[in-house]
């Protein structure tokens, strides 16, 4: 069975009323691919962002009318060459940027501001030096109304879930890369937020711990004691993004607009060497090669 | 108005200024080249030059007087003693900087050199000299700035009723003062003003060449973020100039670590260089040894008793002081942190505040103390009868360090990686808890490796302030106790013998107080707050 995805977004009418054309690999029936608009959890529509002109160079736009929506319990990825604005798209959902044109919405209210709703964990992984494990993880915490040790329970039951029960009080140079990794996870986690944001969360860690994250991640966040809804993942790592996303957001051209949503329905655990798995591999490989357009 | 002369001797006192930076780098390329090729050069000369930097300058002024004055004497003496405080004022700061770079040159370039056959001059060169550049360029205008605030008192000073004066636009400032002279006054401030802004400017045109062009050397550098943490690091690099040393010390850890095993072994040229420097620098210390000796012969006995007896005031003294620069430091401490962090999260003002805090910073206090104190004295007298003076010193102290807290903050703002800074956003963390948590123990280390210089340049302020005869008029800016106000009458009354007296027991002090304090604050902030290391990448 061949994947087939759709290539339907360039010219997309309005956003409310579009279907998005999903491509299918699984036996994904016609009322799945139906984006249900009562389970979107976030949902951005005709993103538009520009690096402001800095002397000498003049405003860079980055990309243009994007359209993503995520919907409960889902791990939407977004894929796209380098300097597409993966991260930037990743910074407006969040709050942390603003776009210059449309907007984004969590459970229907816009997002102006970062808050622990939505949380980002970093490429570079972003641990505090003179904190140790369970303070950093606390840190989520502070803002919370919550008490010391309730703050401490939490922290700690955090870190045991991510597998660093042992190392609480560990400061992060004395912990691996993968085990700081995590300690950014169990502080997202901790926060209690409805949306993960991941920004190629795997890509600075060594190829065994990023697979042995990568197996975890997803019954990781989607636990069920999480709170969390929805998880948005950034990659250009195409194994990883059909191993974990159950759909995906295919970015490119300059300035870079959707040009592919991609439905992946296999089993998970998924099989790496599988055939579906392959050629929805191969299927957004061939998204990347197409040639850029330019709206 | 006196145009020419002012035009004149403001070039005399920025060519005096820039030729002894210019030494400095020299020395400190000579004296860095010795230390990484000989071990036993090295366990000496890094602690001494440590030691020396904490050392406030003006403690050295009564020994440096005696030496060149009433040893040497003549207008030779005097322009000599301008210098060795000018030079004092930036050399220490340089030769670290040189032997930090040296030190942290890559081993592979090190070994291309050996492999070449390069020989100590083409090494020299070709690799150890361009690295230190942007180090080096970059401490550039500190030293500048340090340099110039002593040129009102090291051109021209007094000692019983010599006035000893070498010509500079810091002679003519105290002139126009004494004389009442404003309209030549302000014409001089107004030359030290363009000097200080061509001189900015064209540092930090200077050093963002210097780093493009030899940066290896840009640990600093922290990867661009979109949104506000973008524009901070933006600031940074349109700003990037004085960087200072402070990422140099960071890193002497690692520098220590890269330590290239088995020094080469060193060639004709090489012997000839060391043990030339060698023999420079233990003349220089027989000289200063053989004046302090003969300070000490020409003491008579019935003098020693009273400085004996004059100890325990004299710490007293240095009490007051401490207590007064640390007032000073907790002040700037506390404006910088507040000033750092708004400019920081408000880039749009930053872009035009760096520029002035910059340039107000390179401009010497002392200078324009007189006509500040002529301006508000008649006020504050009233308002503060008890006080006035206090609040003067206060307000002098604080002019001279609250550029270095607030740079060395200002940088260590800069190094929070924007990871940290969403993290703090996204975990909605407070003000408060955003200074606690991450702010303060990330600009920790930055702040404890400024804090020598800081501490320096307080003294300075303070010293400076405590006594200063006819600042105004026949008004004489005296404060009830102090050190450096004990110096200040000392050697006006002509009284070197207890003004040295009191400098050696303050570098006594100081060394100790560096040694125990400085040090272990400083291996506190290398093991434990180093931002860098928070973002794990690569
Ligand atoms: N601070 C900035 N100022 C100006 N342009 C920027 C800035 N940050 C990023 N850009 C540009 O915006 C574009 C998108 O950057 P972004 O980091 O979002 O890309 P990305 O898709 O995440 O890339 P990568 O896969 O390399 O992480 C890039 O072309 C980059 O050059
Ligand atoms: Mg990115």
């Amino acid at each position: 069975m061949a994947a087939v995805g759709g290539r339907g977004s360039q010219s997309q009418p309005e956003p409310r009323s579009r279907t998005p054309t999903l491509g299918t690999t699984g036996a994904l029936s016609a009322e799945t691919l139906e984006i249900n608009r009562a389970a979107i959890e976030l949902e951005c529509t005709r993103l538009s962002y520009s690096y402001p002109a800095i002397k000498g160079s003049p405003a860079k736009p980055v990309f243009h009318g994007i359209d993503i929506k995520v919907c409960k319990n889902e791990l939407v990825a977004i894929v796209g060459p380098t300097g597409a604005g993966k991260s930037t798209i990743l910074r407006c959902l969040g709050g942390f940027v603003h776009p210059n044109e449309g907007h984004v919405y969590l459970h229907g209210q816009e997002v102006l501001r970062p808050s622990s709703k939505i949380v980002l964990i970093h490429q570079s992984i972003a641990t505090f030096p003179w904190m140790t494990a369970l303070d950093n993880v606390k840190l989520a915490l502070t803002c919370k109304k919550v008490d010391e040790k309730e703050a401490e329970r939490t922290a700690a039951a955090m870190l045991d879930l991510v597998g660093l029960g042992a190392n609480k009080s560990s400061y992060p140079k004395e912990l691996s890369g993968g085990m700081r990794q995590k300690v950014a996870v169990a502080r997202a986690l901790a926060a209690s937020p409805s949306i993960l944001l991941m920004d190629e969360p795997f890509v600075h860690l060594d190829e065994i711990a990023a697979e042995e994250l990568r197996r975890e991640i997803h019954s990781l966040v989607f636990n069920p004691e999480s709170t969390l809804d929805a998880v948005v993942l950034v990659s250009h790592n195409l194994t990883e993004v059909v191993e974990l996303a159950d759909r995906v957001y295919v970015m490119n051209g300059s300035p870079a607009t959707v040009i592919d949503e991609f439905g992946i329905d296999l089993p998970r655990p998924r099989a790496l060497r599988d055939s579906s798995f392959l050629l929805s591999v191969d299927h957004l490989m061939g998204d990347l090669n197409t040639p850029k357009t330019k709206p | 108005m006196e145009p020419v002369l002012v035009v004149l001797a403001t070039l005399a006192t920025l060519g005096r200024v820039w030729l002894l930076i210019g030494l400095s780098i020299l020395s400190g390329w000579a004296l860095a080249f010795l230390s990484i090729r000989s071990r036993a050069f090295e366990t000496v000369y890094v602690p001494l030059v440590n030691a020396f930097e904490s050392i406030p300058v003006i403690a050295f002024l009564p020994i440096v007087l005696v030496v060149f004055v009433s040893r040497l004497g003549g207008p030779l003496g005097s322009e000599l003693a301008a210098d060795f405080l000018v030079f004092d004022a930036v050399a220490w700061n340089v030769w670290i900087g040189a032997y930090q770079s040296f030190k942290t040159v890559p081993e592979h370039l090190g070994e291309v050199a050996e492999n070449y056959n390069f020989g100590v001059v083409r090494t020299l060169w070709n690799l150890f000299i361009p690295h230190s550049i942007p180090r080096i360029t970059s401490n550039l205008f500190s030293s500048f700035a340090d340099a110039l605030f002593y040129i009102s008192v090291s051109e021209v000073f007094t000692i019983g009723l010599h006035t000893y004066s070498t010509f500079g636009i810091g002679t003519l400032i105290v002139m126009f003062t004494a004389n009442g002279d404003i309209s030549d006054l302000i014409l001089a401030l107004t030359a030290i003003g363009v000097a200080v802004i061509l001189t900015t400017l064209a540092l930090t045109r200077l050093s963002r060449k210097a780093v493009a062009r030899y940066g290896l050397d840009t640990r600093g550098d922290i990867t661009t973020r979109p949104g506000p943490a973008n524009a901070r690091s933006r600031w940074l690099r349109a700003f990037g100039g004085p960087r200072r040393r402070i990422s140099a010390r960071l890193t002497r850890t690692a520098a220590e670590r890269d330590l290239r095993t088995g020094a080469p072994t060193p060639t004709k040229t090489g012997m000839l260089v060391k043990w030339g420097v060698y023999a420079i620098l233990l003349g220089i210390a027989a000289y200063i040894l053989y004046g302090a000796a003969q300070l000490i012969v020409s003491v008579p006995g019935t003098e020693w008793n009273s400085l004996f007896a004059q100890t325990p005031f004299l710490l007293l003294s240095m009490g007051a002081d401490y207590l007064r620069v640390f007032a000073v430091a907790g002040a700037a401490l506390a404006v910088s942190i507040t000033l750092g962090y708004y400019l920081a999260t408000h880039p749009r003002a930053n872009e035009f505040v760096a520029p002035v805090v910059q340039t107000v910073a390179a401009y010497p206090a002392p200078t324009y103390f007189p006509l500040f104190v002529g301006a508000t004295i008649g006020f504050l007298v009233v308002a503060f009868p008890f006080g006035y003076v206090e609040l003067y010193v206060f307000i002098l102290g604080f002019l001279a360090c609250f550029y270095y807290v607030f740079f060395d903050f200002w940088i260590g703002v800069q190094a929070i990686p924007s990871e940290f800074w969403e993290v703090m956003e996204n975990h909605e963390l407070t003000f408060r808890q955003r200074m606690r948590r991450v702010i303060l123990p990330a600009t920790f280390p930055y702040l404890i490796t400024g804090i020598s210089s800081t501490i320096n340049s307080a003294w300075a302020g303070i010293a400076i302030g405590e006594f200063w005869p006819n600042i105004v008029g026949n008004r004489t800016l005296v404060v009830q106790i102090g050190m450096m106000k004990f110096i200040g009458e000392n050697l006006a009354a002509g009284n070197v013998a207890s003004a040295a007296w009191v400098s050696l027991l303050f570098a006594v002090v100081v060394v100790i107080y560096g040694l125990f304090f400085t040090r272990n604050l400083m291996d506190l902030a290398r093991r434990r707050y180093v931002v860098e290391e928070g973002v794990y990448a690569g």
